[in-house]
C-alpha cells in the first residue's frame, strides 16, 4: 500500500523544481493526504491495497497534476529573486557610499567618464531595486501569472548584474589608476571588492535558478498537453 | 459536477470550508465533498496547490501542527482571506442572479 502512495508521490517529485523546502514541504503534505485518503477507505472497508489505490485515483495523475504545482514553485522562485534583487542591489550600492564617505577611493584624480559609470551604476542598481520591490509585492497577487513574474524577474536581474557589474569591471580595470594600490594599501577595500563579486555571483545564481525553474514549469506544461 | 466547472471557484470554496476553522489538507477535501454531497469531484491532488497559492496570497496562513499524533500542515483563514471570501460571495451572487436571470424560460 505504502509503495503505491510513495511511488505515486515520486511520479510528482520527479516533475517538479524550484526551492528545495517548498518543494519538499508540498510533496511532505501530498503524501500526508493520500496516506489520509488511504486510511478513509480502509475504515470504510476496503482492503489495503484498494484503498491506496483509490486514493492514488482520486488524487489524479502525476502528469496532470505536475503543472498545478510546478506553477506554485515557478511562483515562489519568482518571489524568491525578486527579494535578491530589492535587497542585494541597493546594499551593494550604499555599501561602496559608506566606503567612499569614510575615505576609501581612488587617489588619482576623477575623469568624467568615471563619473558617469558612477552615476549609471547608481541609478541601474536604484533601478533595478525598485523593480524587485514591486515584483515582490506583485507575487501576493493571485492573478499575476508565476511564469511571468519569474521571468522578468530573471530578465531584470541578469540585465541589472551586466550593466552594473560591467560598470563596476571598467571602472576597476579601465578607468580606476592606482587601483592596485587601493588594494594594497587598504585593508578594507579587497573585502569591498569581495563582497561585491559575491553580490553579482547571488544574483547570477538566483537568476540561473529561476530560469532553470521556469524551463521546468514549461517542459511539464508540454507534457501534459 | 465537472472539474473544470469547479476548478474556477476552488479558492472560494476552499475560503468557505475554512471559516469554520483551521483544517489540513485532507480534512479540507473531506469538508468540500461533504458541504456538497460529494458533488464536487475534481482531483483531490488540485487543492493541494490552491492551498499554497492561498497561502502565497497570504489570504491563509499555513503551519505545520501535531494533529491526531501525526505531523501536518494545517490552514487558518487570515484576515484578508476572510475579507476575499466576503468579496466572492458577493460576486457569485451577482453573477448567479445574472445568469438565472437569463436561463430562466421566458
Amino acid at each position: 500500500m505504502t509503495d503505491l502512495l510513495d511511488t505515486h508521490v515520486s511520479e510528482l517529485a520527479r516533475r517538479l523544481r524550484g526551492p528545495g523546502r517548498v518543494r519538499r514541504s508540498m510533496l511532505t503534505e501530498t503524501r500526508d493526504g493520500l496516506s489520509d485518503a488511504a486510511a478513509a477507505y480502509r475504515d470504510g472497508g476496503l482492503p489495503a491495497e484498494e484503498a491506496a489505490a483509490r486514493a492514488v485515483s482520486d488524487f489524479g495523475p502525476a502528469a496532470e497534476l505536475a503543472p498545478l504545482y510546478q506553477e506554485e514553485l515557478t511562483a515562489r522562485q519568482g518571489r524568491r529573486t525578486a527579494l535578491v534583487l530589492a535587497v542585494v542591489f541597493p546594499a551593494v550600492v550604499l555599501g561602496w557610499d559608506l566606503l567612499w564617505k569614510g575615505g576609501i577611493g581612488w587617489r588619482s584624480p576623477s575623469v568624467p567618464v568615471l563619473a558617469s559609470l558612477v552615476h549609471l551604476q547608481d541609478a541601474v542598481s536604484w533601478s533595478v531595486g525598485a523593480l524587485g520591490l514591486a515584483m515582490l509585492a506583485l507575487s501576493f497577487h493571485r492573478r499575476v501569472p508565476p511564469r511571468h513574474l519569474a521571468v522578468t524577474a530573471g530578465v531584470v536581474g541578469a540585465a541589472g548584474a551586466m550593466l552594473a557589474g560591467g560598470a563596476a569591471a571598467l571602472m576597476i580595470f579601465g578607468f580606476g589608476p592606482g587601483n592596485s594600490d587601493l588594494v594594497v594599501t587598504d585593508p578594507v577595500a579587497p573585502v569591498a571588492y569581495g563582497c561585491s563579486a559575491a553580490a553579482v555571483v547571488v544574483i547570477l545564481w538566483s537568476v540561473t535558478r529561476t530560469a532553470r525553474v521556469v524551463a521546468r514549469g514549461d517542459r511539464v506544461a508540454r507534457e501534459r498537453a | 459536477m465537472r472539474p473544470d466547472a469547479v476548478r474556477g471557484h476552488l479558492d472560494g470554496l476552499i475560503l468557505a470550508v475554512l471559516e469554520a476553522g483551521p483544517r489540513h489538507g485532507y480534512a479540507i477535501i473531506e469538508a468540500l465533498q461533504l458541504r456538497s454531497d460529494g458533488a464536487l469531484d475534481l482531483p483531490t491532488g488540485t487543492v493541494y496547490p490552491a492551498l499554497r497559492r492561498l497561502e502565497r496570497a497570504a489570504l491563509l496562513a499555513g503551519a505545520w501542527s501535531t494533529v491526531g499524533g501525526r505531523e501536518r500542515r494545517t490552514y487558518t483563514l487570515t484576515r484578508a482571506g476572510k475579507h476575499a471570501l466576503a468579496q466572492q460571495r458577493t460576486e457569485w451572487t451577482e453573477f448567479s442572479a445574472v445568469v438565472d436571470a437569463v436561463l430562466r424560460p421566458a
